[in-house]
């Protein structure tokens, strides 16, 4: 792979990324358009897990807290102080770097071989804390953000569609974002502790700190997909946004697509989130109970076939492809 | 270089480790022997900060180390390769290598050619880009040993580096330490091949129930009567039955 031209490869994601941005010059359906919207939202939510979960293999299944402070800071700061979202976005992203490092200090130092188990214990945590803060966060019925008109500024537009350029965008920074954390000393550190930590530690590399870096990192993509999904579908409560639905789906997301590689949410997610859409929109009774079986039974395809989701698919075929030459020659 | 005092190590009510006392000057290469089980991993465990001692003070030129976190040791320039081989399954061997390198490169091209490097002198030139995983046990060994020197050690500690290797592979690995040393790699080497020890260090240390029971030259320590009862006896008893 390193063989080929640089400027090969990256034209072809520069390509890739207007091919994005051009998506409305298709005038698909408005319903079709919301789908892609809220798959990018889900796109850059799980590329943030993937930071940690993918890159280190630190299965955490509490990234909706993440996603939830990122929707609840830029929500509250917006309702209560009328803040543009611009500004609680970042400030959401903030916090929930915080919030990343507290709990960093305690499963990476603590409870390490607990992962998954105390991230999911925190979000549920969260999760109550902010059901009881009602005052300011509207407790378990959620606030509601008021449409005061459409605006950029605000970050508010009529229609879910219209906030997809912006979701576009924000896709392509965090892909760029993941992309350039894989070749970095970062990435390397990462896969080193993903391999083996002992080995890792051996070799030099700052566990701890690795991981915390990561982890912070992925929080604050995951938080400004929060914010994103607060004002596009202008309402947050727990139920949503602090899950454990949430969370797993992002882990989901991310594992089906493949969370060893940069690419690896967006495939998951453009595979995952319209199948979930569909399946939401197909109403009740036996055929939708019928989709929801056909689509965990996808899931466990994908996962049993190859563990390292689409990804380890398409890593296999170009194995293959570059192992076919030399087979030809073989007797 | 290296100054070890009173250490101590059990594993709940096993005593491995009673009362560890020895010292190692700069270039120097040190062997290290003892029966199965006799706590020399763990002791090179405990150096490494990979594992605590129940006691004990660790001297690394001039400065207290048994506190430190393993990767802070492994920056003052002492770090090991393992005896159960420990390599990066998921990387190609090139990137096994560049890891190490990464603690002093300023960049990933430049760990890069430090790690091309340092898998030519390890002799693993042509396996650059094939699966870590992918290698024979003896090819990982090398590479383990190839991150390893891509740290810049000055203090080396190698656990059996020689097992499986066939007498030509041998000599060449130790062709590879001495020229380590010659580069100013002080080097303590845990090894049951009797004959490569005896070739290669300057000097021995047996361990055995917990302490060092007998230091010397090669030739003297394979003749201290403690060693032959605890160790080389075992050996031999072992090589009779063979
Ligand atoms: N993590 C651990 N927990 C409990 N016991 C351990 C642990 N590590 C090692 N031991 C025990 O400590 C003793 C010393 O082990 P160690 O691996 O240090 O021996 P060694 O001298 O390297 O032996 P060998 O020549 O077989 O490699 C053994 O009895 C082993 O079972
Ligand atoms: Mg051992």
């Amino acid at each position: 792979m390193r063989t080929e031209a640089p400027w090969g490869r990256r034209t072809l994601l520069a390509i890739g990324a207007l091919a994005l941005l051009c998506v409305p010059l298709l005038h698909l359906s408005d319903y079709t358009m919301r789908v892609a919207t809220m798959t990018c939202v889900y796109v850059v939510a799980a590329a943030g897990w993937t930071l940690i979960g993918g890159y280190a293999n630190q299965i955490t299944l509490g990234q909706a807290t993440m996603f939830g402070i990122g929707a609840y800071v830029s929500t509250m700061l917006f309702v209560h102080f009328h803040v543009s979202p611009w500004i609680g976005g970042p400030l959401g992203a903030m916090a929930a770097a915080l919030a990343a490092a507290v709990i960093g200090l305690l499963v990476f130092r603590l409870w390490g071989a607990y992962f998954a188990l105390v991230t999911l214990a925190l979000a549920e945590m969260v999760r109550i804390l902010v059901e009881y803060a009602q005052p300011i966060t509207g407790g378990p019925q959620g606030i509601s953000v008021p449409f005061v008109r459409n605006s950029l500024w605000l970050l508010q537009f009529p229609e879910a569609k219209d906030y997809y350029e912006i979701a576009a965008l924000l896709v392509i920074l965090a892909l760029a974002l993941a992309r350039a954390v894989q070749s970095s000393p970062l990435g390397y550190r990462l896969r080193a502790i993903r391999d083996d930590e002992v080995a890792a530690k051996l070799a030099g590399i700052n566990v701890f700190r690795t991981k915390m870096i990561a982890f912070m990192l992925g929080a604050v993509l995951t938080a400004l997909a929060g914010t994103l999904y607060a004002q596009i579908t202008g309402f947050v409560d727990p139920d949503s946004v602090l899950s454990i639905t949430l969370s797993v789906q992002l882990a989901l997301y991310a594992i089906i697509g493949g969370a060893q590689v940069w690419w690896g949410p967006l495939a998951g997610a453009a595979l995952l989130v319209p199948l979930g859409q569909a399946m939401t929109g197909s109403g009740s009774g036996a055929g939708a109970g019928l989709a929801k079986i056909v689509y965990g039974l996808l899931l466990v395809a994908i996962v049993v076939i190859q563990p390292l989701g689409i990804a380890g698919f398409v890593k296999s075929l170009q194995r293959r492809k570059r192992a076919a030459p030399s087979e030809a020659i073989a007797p | 270089m290296i100054t070890v005092r009173g250490i101590a190590k059990h594993f709940g009510g096993l005593t491995v480790l009673r009362d560890v006392n020895f010292s190692v000057a700069a270039g120097e290469i040190v062997g290290l022997i003892g029966p199965n089980g006799a706590g020399k991993s763990t002791l090179f465990n405990i150096l490494c900060g990979i594992i605590r001692a129940n006691s004990g003070e660790i001297t690394f030129e001039g400065r207290r180390i048994e506190h430190l976190q393993p990767h802070r040791i492994c920056e003052s320039g002492l770090t090991k390769t393992s005896q159960i081989v420990r390599v990066f399954a998921g990387m190609s061997v090139v990137e096994n290598a560049l890891v190490g390198a990464l603690l002093h490169a300023r960049s990933v091209a430049q760990a890069r050619a430090e790690g091309l490097a340092a898998l030519k002198r390890v002799g693993l030139s042509g396996s650059e880009e094939r699966q870590a995983s992918d290698l024979a046990l003896v090819d990982r060994m090398r590479l383990e040993l190839a991150r390893a020197l891509c740290t810049r050690p000055r203090l080396l500690l190698v656990d059996e580096l020689m097992a499986g290797l066939n007498a030509a592979e041998v000599s060449a690995m130790l062709e590879l330490l001495q020229s380590l040393r010659d580069e100013g790699i002080t080097l303590i080497v845990i090894e049951h091949n009797m004959a490569a020890l005896m070739r290669l260090c300057d000097r021995v240390l047996a361990l055995d129930t917990g302490s060092i029971i007998a230091q010397g030259t090669p030739e003297g320590v394979s003749r201290d009567p403690r060693v032959i009862e605890s160790y080389l006896g075992e050996k031999f008893a072992r090589a009779l039955n063979s």
